[in-house]
């Protein structure tokens, strides 16, 4: 009597079952982190600044940590659609995402946020920060802030300044301004994306421009003019340009563009990620990139990081509902 | 003259057989995804953007462009053949291209439109080298109110689109604009009809909602007849286009080119707009309007011409000024930054060589997309002859795949299917999914645009009459309504009892 045929087909299922098992299993058994691709969320789409970043890390982290490491791009809601998809995420030391410290600091007052914001992440590191940039036309009258504030205050309400919104960083930068400079009121015109709203000011429809660097070739060939800083410290290659707080405002508008895991995650491969990013960031190739996108590369180490933002989120939580832009 | 010294110069630069190489990539790729439903050229042009980290600058633009443009000529394939729209600049060609497929003159529909886009690419090219700096600098000038007025003038075209009833059109052009204001509010972060969802914070994308309303609805209706009959017919007439064809749609691709290449110069208008525009233009003013959308030539060329010119246009803003209209050029601009280059006004003057090499890769792209394009059409005449039963979930399962690929979300899919069905009884009821698509594209720019100008002119009107070109727009309104009203009063005086209503 002929033999069924099974022995090949059950041969061919022991054989996949191994082989997928075994995969399985080795990270059951807890084999050295890292031993499968790394993914990293960025809450923007390709080509974005945001985005471009994260890949210039991505290549030297490669390389550090010896797995293929990947950026997947999940765009919306300026990034809190990534953010929450990354609170989510098995906190394995496997996904990862880019997150801007204001989802931490500001977002949570304006908007509800997909996820909690002490409780959700744990930091690696800030990498860099996204800068602030008050830009006039070249051919305005003011030569200075000071000078531009003094014009503003003379007709509160009619000076206009376009930013990208809603809920930004600029927007509660120059709220935050605007209470601390009395008789200060601009009118705010808030704009889909960074391009447009300096668009708008080079078309002369509004009358000033706080937005993060996509001011930058205007500046450089003389279109605009750059007045003030938003953030903590002057730019390099501006440094005759006064930061706010240089100014005397005693106010300052940043946006840290830092990395984290799920909250969960083992301290151990926590430590190795910050040690990972820290010597990536050394990386020449990615500070060239960091040069050509014009940002400023700031290392904080995720404790540290932590830390301010936690601090900026308690004072937030009563200055923001303060500045009256939460609700219209 | 120094524009053909430097266009000379252009071509030598392009012509080098690596940069050769880089733009047939760009095109083929381009023409691969514009095919392929859902995944756009920024999704592809994304992917291949690391690679071209080890490339110089000047040929990894020329590739990245190739994709873009290229992208609009794959894209009307699928819109012809089997009603998906594969981009959103193509939704307007399936009211016309479909029916000719169905009629079996896929053929010529493929072939005018090849054509056409490449007539069309060449008028804008040259329109690029000749106008690019005046023009940039004219766009610049518009501003939120000329953009509400703009977006106005776009709702009234829009009136042109319906076919059947105009109220049955108006009430699907609401619905557009309903749908279209879901998602975060763009002044005070409030969210609004998202019904907590935080994927729906975005609002409704724009791919789900055309391959929904468009594609799976059209399988689902096919799905009621017998899966063994023919949805084509089987006689396929001929495969390019006749002399008459030509001579009909000659007007089209010119008016088509004209209307793109404005509307692709402006941020934020860009080819969708253009192929709506263009297509109403054409319904307007032909002698038989209301063929249109039962398989008429014209309304194949116009659209495909205008969103080609729109794609070659779009590169003026960024390459002249810096500022990238959509978010194909956002891509560009930031593979120039990656390679250390700076867009901005200066770029033609420290980068000769990246400018005019680009704009000469472009007519050399075109034309190897047109050399490209035209073989393939006998193959894709005979997709069509593949039994349907086994054809339509090939095609459901590209659109799942192309949907998801935007934005890596499932949600985006379910999103889909439910603007599926709701195409179905749609068209179950005779609603026409086209005044949607286009209420839905002009819905949030007028919305914007409206409270923008308002915080300007701190709550006054007056701000649309006191610049001249929302000023213009709202005269062409008026002008254009009067003219509507005045028809009316004509015909029910010859015809008493004829409704304009129903043979605009």
């Amino acid at each position: 009597m002929r033999r069924k045929p099974f022995l090949k087909p059950l041969a061919c299922t022991v054989l996949f079952l191994a082989l997928g098992l075994g995969g399985s299993i080795s990270s059951l058994y807890g084999e050295e982190w890292p031993s499968k691709p790394i993914q990293i969320v960025v809450g923007y789409s390709a080509g974005g600044t945001s985005d471009l970043v994260t890949r210039g890390l991505a290549e030297p982290l490669k390389k550090i940590l010896k797995v293929p490491v990947v950026v997947e791009n999940k765009p919306g809601g300026a990034s809190l659609i990534a953010s929450g998809y990354l609170a989510k995420a098995k906190p394995d030391g496997y996904t990862l995402g880019q997150v801007a410290g204001n989802s931490i600091t500001e977002r949570p007052f304006f908007m509800q946020v997909p996820f909690d914001p002490v409780k959700a992440f744990s930091f690696i590191c800030q990498v860099f920060d996204y800068g602030a940039g008050f830009v006039v036309k070249s051919d305005a009258p003011w030569k200075t802030f000071p000078e531009f504030v003094e014009a503003a205050k003379k007709q509160p309400g009619k000076l206009s300044v376009s930013m990208s919104g809603p809920g930004s960083y600029l927007q509660v930068g120059i709220a935050k301004l605007e209470r601390k400079v009395p008789g200060l009121k601009l009118k705010v015109v808030p704009f889909k994306g960074g391009v447009d709203a300096v668009t708008a000011l080079l078309g002369g429809h509004v009358d000033s421009c706080f937005q993060s660097q996509e001011w930058r070739p205007f500046v450089e060939s003389g279109k605009l003019r750059l007045l003030a800083i938003g953030g903590r410290e002057r730019l390099k290659d501006y440094p005759q340009v006064p930061t706010w707080l240089d100014l005397g405002y005693g106010v300052f508008a940043e946006a840290p563009g830092a990395y984290a895991a799920p909250a969960g995650l083992p301290g151990n491969i926590r430590d190795k990620l910050e040690q990972a990013f820290k010597a990536a960031m050394g990386d020449p190739k990615f500070k060239a990139t960091m040069k050509s996108l014009s940002l400023v590369e700031v290392y904080k180490p995720g404790k540290e990081l932590y830390e301010d933002l936690m601090k900026m989120y308690e004072e937030n939580k009563t200055t923001i509902p303060q500045l009256g832009i939460t609700e219209q | 003259m120094e524009t053909l010294q430097n266009l000379i110069f252009g071509f030598q630069v392009t012509l080098q057989p690596i940069n050769l190489f880089y733009c047939l990539i760009g095109v083929l790729i381009g023409t691969l995804i514009g095919v392929l439903p859902g995944i756009g050229p920024v999704g592809a042009m994304s992917l291949l953007l690391p690679a071209t980290f080890h490339v110089s600058p000047v040929g990894a633009v020329i590739m990245l462009s190739g994709i873009y443009y290229g992208a609009q000529y794959g894209g009307s394939t699928t819109s012809i053949l089997v009603n998906i729209p594969g981009e959103a600049s193509s939704v307007v060609t399936c009211l016309d291209g479909y029916q000719m497929a169905r009629q079996g003159r896929a053929g010529p529909a493929l072939g005018i439109a090849a054509f056409g886009s490449f007539i069309a690419a060449t008028l804008a090219i040259i329109g690029l080298i000749f106008m690019a700096s005046p023009l940039s600098n004219g766009a610049l000038g518009f501003g939120p109110p000329e953009y509400c007025t703009l977006m106005c003038v776009g709702l009234v075209v829009l009136t042109f689109l319906a076919q059947g009833s105009m109220y049955k059109g108006l009430m699907m052009a609401l619905f557009g604009l309903l749908i279209s204001y879901i998602g975060l509010d763009l002044f005070n972060a409030k969210p609004r009809f998202t019904f907590g969802a935080q994927e729906l914070q975005e609002g409704v994308g724009i791919v789900p909602l055309v391959m929904g309303l468009f594609g799976i609805s059209e399988i689902l209706l096919n799905l009621e007849q017998p899966l063994r009959r023919e949805i084509y017919k089987a006689k396929i007439k001929g495969l390019f286009p006749t002399f008459q064809d030509w001579m009909d749609a000659k007007g089209a691709i010119l008016r088509g080119s004209l209307v793109g290449f404005f509307l692709g110069i402006l941020p934020g208008g860009g080819a969708v707009l253009a192929s709506f525009a263009s297509y109403a233009i054409e319904k307007k003013f032909s002698k038989y309007p209301e063929k249109f959308g039962t398989g008429v030539i014209e309304g194949v060329a116009a659209p495909e011409a205008a969103n080609n010119a729109a794609a070659q246009a779009s590169f003026i803003p960024l390459l002249s000024l810096g500022i990238p209209p959509n978010v194909v050029m956002a891509l560009l601009f930031g593979g120039l930054l990656i390679h250390g280059i700076q867009p901005g006004p200066l770029l033609i003057q420290k980068h000769p060589d990246l400018f005019w090499g680009v704009v000469a890769s472009m007519y050399v792209g075109n034309m190897m997309l047109l050399a490209l394009n035209l073989p393939l059409i006998g193959m894709w005449v005979r997709v069509l002859k593949i039994p349907y039963h086994l054809l339509f979930p090939l095609i459901l399962l590209l659109c799942i795949i192309g949907v998801y690929s935007v934005n890596n979300s499932t949600f985006d899919i379910y999103l889909m299917v439910l603007f599926g069905v709701i195409g179905y009884f749609m068209q179950k009821f005779d609603f026409e999914p086209a005044p949607l698509a286009l209420a839905y594209v002009l819905g949030p720019m007028l919305e914007v645009s409206l409270r923008q100008s308002l915080i300007m002119s701190e709550g006054s009107f007056l701000i649309f009459i006191h610049r001249p070109i929302p000023l213009v727009s709202l005269l062409l309104i008026v002008g254009l309504l009067i003219a509507q009203i005045f028809s009316y009063w004509r015909k029910k005086r010859h015809v008493p009892g004829a409704s304009a209503l129903g043979t605009i």
